[in-house]
């Protein structure tokens, strides 16, 4: 899940993908705001046919709470 | 060749007016191809019996439809199979598609297209540029006519730079006189927002910014770009078109009460005539959302087909003018800026 999020990320906000590791700041680190945020979550969505609840929008700093996340809605 | 997608539902007119408008366009544009995006048993039908170069025009299969009345934020996630996101997803996942163009709901279209399609590097917020006809025969833009209700200084400065990008790259006009949207003339009116935008507007080397003007001198042909927020600017857009509109519903209703007038009506038909298509928004295209990484278009939800026609000749010159990289080239430049 890290490298397909990372594949995103990367194109998303056009950054080296060796760049991006599980504890970069989705903001900080990556310059994202929160629109990107919400494409990166839209994208995923998309591509696993799932939807992500509004309250857990919020809770994702990092790349590595995006890839926690979506490893448990895979469990 | 330049592909295109066309959302076909949604809209008023839909789908009639958005297959005849594809037919009428392909005829026009010999590098245009098409992607009619919506339910294929409807639109083959449609399409039946009509005269179009088949190997420039595909249908995707979308079988829902977004309604005007539906919430943007739900149905952008609830309703993938609908014409609108599923031609939103595939802008997004195939390079070869440069825009997409839909009469259907407004808000929709800015959320998905914010969150499916996302900004040019740099851009802090993408806006709707709608352009209106002034009474010397050019145009006017409007940025932004209703994607941002709440704007910054830097975020109306984004909004000049871009329109104006627009206006001299799809438009030919040199230079565009560029001005901010205010209570008054004077630099010092409005609130505090609007003083630090014109402040900002001022420094800024790429712009021809001519100062504060006041809505009723939108159409009067001095100014190229109007930058405002989407709140003002929404306002002002539908103030304009509404007042055009009773406007000729009164002159209509007065030359009727007379015979007189009925008889000078008739040696004027042709000045009248010339007023209503002068008024006539299905002439000028739809509202381009500016700042977007691929080029999106918001007909009218009232267009017929020529408004679509106009509309998909209008994402054809903005991609042949390769306007999203120059705007890029500009916006990076002062990306950093914060008030």
């Amino acid at each position: 899940m890290f490298e397909e999020v990372k594949k995103i990320l990367a194109k998303q906000l056009r950054r080296d993908p060796e760049s991006i590791t599980l504890e970069s700041d989705i903001k900080k680190d990556l310059g994202a705001d929160s629109l990107d945020i919400l494409q990166l979550l839209m994208r995923v969505e998309d591509d696993y046919g799932i939807v992500i609840p509004d309250q857990a929008l919020a809770g994702f700093k990092t790349v590595g709470d995006v890839v926690a996340f979506l490893d448990n809605l895979k469990k | 060749m330049i592909k295109i997608i066309l959302d076909c539902y949604g809209g008023d007119h839909c789908p009639e007016a958005c297959v005849d408008g594809a037919i009428e366009a392909l005829a026009a544009i010999p590098d245009l191809y098409l992607i009619l995006s919506g339910d294929e048993t409807d639109l083959r039908k449609q399409l039946e019996g009509k005269q179009y170069d088949a190997a420039r025009l595909e249908i995707l299969h979308a079988p829902q439809v977004i309604g005007c009345d539906e919430r943007p934020t739900d149905v952008i996630r609830m309703k993938r199979d609908s014409s609108m996101i599923k031609a939103i997803r595939l802008l997004r996942d195939d390079d070869s598609v440069a825009a997409m163009v839909s009469t259907g709901s407004s808000g929709a279209l800015v959320a998905a297209a914010l969150t499916r399609i996302g900004r040019l590097p740099g851009v802090i917020r993408p806006a709707f540029c709608p352009i209106l006809p002034t009474i010397n025969g050019g145009l006017v833009s409007v940025c932004d006519s209703g994607a941002n209700l709440e704007c910054t200084p830097e975020h109306l400065r984004q909004f000049a730079i871009m329109a104006s990008l627009y206006m001299e790259n799809v438009y030919g006009v040199q230079k565009p006189r560029v001005a901010l949207l205010n209570v008054g003339k004077e630099a010092e009116k409005g609130d505090e927002m609007r003083q630090t935008a014109y402040k900002l507007l001022s420094e800024t080397a790429e712009l021809n910014f001519v100062g504060n003007m006041e809505s009723r001198d939108l159409l009067s042909g001095n100014y190229d770009v109007v930058v405002c927020d989407g709140f003002a600017g929404n306002v002002l857009l539908k103030a304009t078109e509404g007042t055009a509109m009773e406007l000729l519903i009164k002159l209509k209703k007065d030359i009727y009460s007379s015979w007189v007038y009925k008889l000078g009506a008739a040696i004027m038909a042709k000045m009248f005539k010339a007023e209503k298509d002068f008024f006539n928004y299905q002439n000028y295209g739809g509202s381009v959302l500016l700042g977007t990484s691929k080029v999106v278009i918001k007909g009218h939800g009232s267009s017929r087909k020529e408004a679509v026609v106009k509309c998909l000749e209008q994402a054809w010159r903005i991609q042949s003018s390769e306007l999203n990289a120059k705007t890029e080239a500009v916006i990076c430049k002062y990306e950093h800026y914060e008030l």
